[in-house]
């Protein structure tokens, strides 16, 4: 038996303790590589919103790829802690802390291997179901295809090798510190009893009660300044809601008599405390790894919505033709001849409308306003289905732009527009949201007179 | 030549309450010896194999194996020194269970590099030996608690050790495997020389030492030697119990 084969033999011995180790990264594995695999869908290379989507899944991933680091370390820790007395005795028998380093690390390559392999597998398998769900949960009209990823398996792959590579190294470092009378000892070592604290626990609620509240009741811009907090206040929450409160609630069980001297509650009140505290981290670390993968595909979807919404809704008509003072008639003419032309050949049945919009000065403001004379906006607002109205002799309407991504404001026009050039005074009687100009901010509708 | 030497050493336990398991123990044991240590529950027998046998560090004093302090030898060293110089044995064996009985004996070897060959050889030549060439590739579960131990104590030879800690070797053991056992210790320590420090609280197993140190309350009580006759020895060994108060499940009547 040669050093290497030992290794080998402890793990291959010993299926069932390494199982749950085995497990658990091969599950971190799936989870990476089942976002890779939409990430780098070909059906989603080409076009604004996609790139969109590929660049919010890699940011994603590079996220699902930081926890997956701390839920494999965790593992391994709570798995080399399971097998402390075995490290001491081979201490003992004159294994040096090298030897103990190698064998840690082969036999951690050797599972990561196979877990990479394995989670990869079962990522393979689930390939089509999970394409299948992102179709539908983003809504996207292509059907995504089976294809073969090579390109996420190999990203998958190497990432997880580097990842098991560094976690070995970060082992040796959890166990050099123990003597070895405590490695000998630690299976014996009887465990304190979890503590909770009050304030903490109070802390834990209250901090989840106000991040959720929050979360709920915030809207409008207001969302982009509470983002951070929220975020921080429910993960701290989060983290002590596992270590402290879970405890916690378990002590105040315990106190009831009654509840806790009820048939099996005696053993689960008493080992569940301890469970709790033994399992807070991978406990919180899995919680918040799924709130980031259900965020991240939560805000692709409203990302999504939210650009359709616009497009649609800021570009009522299909075609449009700007020509800017400057241009000969002559020229608009041919450019507009030649669109017709080409919509008649192709059979296309369209409407022609036209809106002159032109800069006046008003006396009292230093920048130019844009006018529209009320018959030409009118055309154009029943045609795209908005309200048309019909201002008097002395009134004019502002019409203001509100991005709905950024909802920036501008509905703060003049009161009175005087236009010197035109010897017109206009009362602004009325100020609404309009989309129907969204390269202006602000656009004045006023009598026909005016702009005659 | 002193083979074991420790001086003044104590060793106190911290917590709370700070507990002094061993205060002030100095002795010596002779290359070739075989030494048991016996005392009551608690008197500070294990402990003190610990700090001799370099697992635990002592609070105070020193320890010399083979003119050696293991304290203050460098991690590698240390190493080195406890797979080419000590072997033990322990009362539960601390077999590994990944492995087959042979990979168990020669992993002493195993870590220190040795050829496939000549673990071989030893292996093979210890198990006629010790009577469990039948058990060889077994796993440590397919195994009788005797023939357990014997592996144990394969394993704790193999690599010829100078000096050999037995922390309760006949503790899992009923009367037959005990007996066994401790002739086999015994056989050891005459063929090959071993010096080794025996923990017990079976009066009978004790019986075999040459000398048998008593600790009370983590002192050194008394001390007798055996002479030419060994059941002479055994009931001197149960009078100094009797003398020291231990418990009365110290003394096992039932063996005599």
């Amino acid at each position: 038996m040669t050093f290497r084969q030992f290794a080998f033999n402890n793990v291959l011995r010993n299926k069932r303790t390494y199982a749950a180790y085995f497990f658990s990264s091969a599950f971190s594995v799936m989870v990476f590589f089942v976002y890779a695999v939409f990430a780098f869908h070909p059906g989603l290379a080409g076009g604004a919103l996609h790139s969109q989507v590929a660049t919010g899944m890699h940011f994603a991933e590079a996220i699902i790829y930081v926890f997956s680091f701390f839920f494999v370390l965790y593992s391994m820790g709570a798995f080399l802690k399971s097998r402390k007395k075995e490290f001491g005795l081979m201490m003992m028998h004159g294994m040096t802390d090298l030897q103990l380093r190698l064998m840690v690390s082969i036999e951690n390559m050797l599972i990561g291997f196979f877990a990479t392999i394995g989670g990869i597998g079962i990522g393979l398998v689930m390939e089509k179901l999970i394409l299948l769900l992102a179709e539908n949960l983003l809504e996207l009209e292509e059907t995504l295809p089976f294809y073969v990823p090579v390109k996420a398996m190999g990203l998958t792959f190497a990432a997880f090798m580097v990842l098991f590579m560094v976690i070995s190294l970060f082992t040796v470092s959890i166990l050099r510190s123990s003597g070895l009378i405590e490695l000998l000892k630690s299976s014996v070592k009887p465990k304190p009893e979890p503590k909770a604290s009050f304030l903490l626990s109070l802390l834990a609620a209250a901090l989840l009660a106000a991040g959720y509240g929050i979360a709920l009741r915030v809207r409008g811009t207001a969302v982009a300044a509470a983002l951070i907090p929220v975020s921080v206040m429910v993960i701290i929450g989060t983290y002590f809601l596992f270590t402290q409160l879970s405890v916690f609630l378990v002590r105040l069980g315990k106190r009831n008599r009654g509840l806790f001297w009820r048939r099996t509650n005696l053993l689960l009140f008493s080992d569940l405390a301890y469970r709790m505290k033994d399992n807070a981290r991978i406990f919180f670390i899995v919680a918040i790894l799924s709130t980031v993968a259900f965020c991240a595909i939560g805000s692709l979807v409203g990302f999504k919505s939210m650009y359709v919404g616009i497009l649609t809704k800021e570009n009522p008509f299909a075609m449009q033709y700007q020509s800017y003072p400057g241009q000969a008639r002559e020229t608009e003419e041919l450019h507009v001849g030649r669109i017709r032309e080409v919509l008649e050949e192709e059979g296309v049945a369209y409407r022609h409308l036209v809106a002159e919009l032109k800069y006046a000065a008003p006396a009292g403001s230093e920048r130019p306003v844009m006018v529209i004379g009320a018959s030409q906006y009118n055309a154009l607002a029943e045609a795209a289905g908005l309200e048309t109205f019909a201002p008097g002799d002395r009134e004019a309407v502002l019409l203001y732009y509100a991005n709905p991504a950024v909802r920036s404001r501008s509905d703060e026009g003049l009161r009175v527009l005087e236009l010197p050039e035109a010897s017109a005074q206009l009362d602004v009687s009325r100020s609404l949201d309009s989309y129907l100009f969204p390269m202006y901010a602000q656009v004045y509708v006023v009598p026909d007179a005016v702009v005659a | 030549m002193d083979m074991l030497r420790i001086e003044r050493v104590s060793k106190v336990y911290g917590g709370q309450v700070a507990h002094r398991a061993l205060n002030d123990v100095s002795f010596a044991i002779q290359e070739g010896e075989f030494v048991g240590i016996m005392g009551p529950s608690g008197s500070g027998k294990t402990t003190l194999l610990n700090v001799a046998a370099a697992i635990d560090k002592p609070s105070g004093g020193q320890v010399w194996i083979n003119g050696k302090d293991p304290y203050r030898l460098g991690k590698n060293e240390l190493a080195r020194f406890r797979r080419r110089e000590l072997g033990f044995i322990f009362q539960d064996f601390n077999l590994l269970n990944t492995l087959t009985v042979e990979e168990n004996i020669v992993l002493p070897l195993t870590l220190d590099g040795a050829r496939v060959k000549v673990m071989e050889e030893r292996a093979a030549r210890l198990a006629k030996r010790l009577g469990i060439e039948a058990i060889m590739k077994k796993r440590t579960y397919e195994i009788s608690g005797g023939q357990a131990q014997r592996t144990a104590i394969a394993r704790a030879i193999i690599h010829q050790p100078k000096l050999l800690f037995a922390d309760e070797p006949t503790g899992n053991l009923d009367s037959k495997s005990s007996r066994d056992v401790m002739e086999l210790l015994e056989a050891i320590n005459r063929t090959d020389g071993t010096t080794m420090m025996l923990v017990t609280h079976d009066p009978l197993a004790a019986s075999y030492c040459h000398r048998v140190i008593f600790i009370k309350d983590g002192q050194i009580y008394n001390e007798i030697h055996r002479g030419s006759n060994r059941q002479a020895f055994f009931q001197k060994i149960i009078d100094v119990l009797s003398l020291l108060g231990g418990n009365a499940h110290d003394l096992s009547t039932i063996r005599v």
